[in-house]
């Protein structure tokens, strides 16, 4: 069986709004998809439903050719990093690292200048973007294929944000990703697909110059 | 064996970080609904306490709710490892009725132990 994540058929509507329509999508390790769409376009809603925390109005979820009826989360196949950030405030770093990473993992996790420091600092404690750094690491450091993630670059300096670039790449040798970011520029860096959300209908962009017509890259 | 250790370390989690403020509702409830029946203090006040564990649950369900309505979207960390938030929300339960009837067992025995040295 192949490792493969397929979204089909979804459709989302808000009241009489239609957010997205017969959306199609498939991801493969070593995929790395760069989610663009104005504000509003239902990027982050695309990615609740993937995962299962948000009822589609229809959607057909399929991982290695299952189909996940009750939410795509439940298979532990599938991770997410919210825009909200998911760690919890109470628990120090250390303490969700031994929660989440198997132990052999735990040292190399924390062979790291940017989190080395924080170790025993509380989440609520660290700063927005040192919390931001931890999740995603965190996250590609899990044991899931597929990984979705929301404004990933969200609060993070541009040394900070190369170090995330260079994990998204490391973690897409065995994992598929999916992410969406406004600041597109640094997603660009980092992707090898792109997929743009207009008009409620998810199409797949050859080139970032076909990007053009909707409005990214208009002042360069 | 090993799925079930790795999943009740986050149900744990979970209950811990809501077992003290979910208690603190909980005795809040219990002394309102005790100065409702017994106005003038005549319950003893061992049996008054353990009445008042009793609201330990009672004190999980309304931070469940309020949560619930406040902020929807804490159970992601959870939600990562594949639980959902209706088990951990079971799990919770059964964690502070237990813990009432470990309280409730603790009490009776000292009451006893009491009036037998009595």
């Amino acid at each position: 069986m192949q490792t493969q994540l397929e979204v089909d058929s979804v459709m989302k509507m808000y009241g009489e709004t239609t957010i997205l329509a017969d959306v199609y999508l498939s991801c493969f390790p070593g995929d790395i998809i760069g989610l663009f769409g104005r504000n509003g376009t239902g990027k982050s809603t695309l990615l609740k439903i993937i995962f299962g925390s948000l009822k589609g109005d229809r959607s057909c979820i399929r991982i290695n050719g299952t189909i996940q009826k009750h939410g795509a989360y439940r298979s532990s196949l599938l991770a997410f990093l919210p825009q909200d950030g998911y760690l919890l405030p109470e628990l120090s770093l250390a303490k969700c690292v031994e929660l989440l990473l198997p132990k052999e993992h735990r040292k190399d996790f924390f062979a790291d200048k940017h989190l080395f420091k924080i170790r025993r600092s509380k989440v609520s404690e660290m700063s927005g973007g040192e919390q931001r750094y931890a999740e995603i690491k965190l996250i590609l450091w899990g044991k899931a294929p597929f990984i979705l993630l929301d404004e990933p670059f969200q609060g993070l300096s541009p040394i900070v944000s190369e170090s995330v670039r260079e994990h998204i790449k490391i973690a897409s040798q065995t994992k598929g990703i999916i992410l969406t970011d406004h600041n597109f520029r640094e997603v660009h860096k980092c992707v090898n697909r792109i997929m743009l959300l207009n008009d409620c209908y998810l199409k797949e962009v050859r080139e970032p110059s076909d990007l053009i017509p909707f409005g990214y890259y208009e002042n360069d | 064996m090993l799925f079930l250790k790795n999943r009740s370390k986050f149900h744990i989690v979970f209950f811990k970080s809501r077992i003290k403020s979910s208690s603190g509702i909980g005795i809040l409830f219990g002394l309102i609904a005790q100065m409702a029946i017994d106005p003038e203090y005549q319950t003893p006040v061992i049996q008054m306490i353990n009445k008042l564990l009793l609201f330990i649950p009672i004190g999980m369900l309304f931070k469940i709710l309020i949560e619930e309505i406040d902020n929807k979207d804490r159970y992601y960390f959870y939600y990562n490892q594949g639980i959902t938030k209706i088990e951990l929300w079971i799990t919770s339960f059964i964690f502070s009725f237990s813990y009432y009837f470990i309280f409730n067992l603790i009490f009776t025995i000292c009451r006893h132990s009491l009036r037998l040295i009595v």
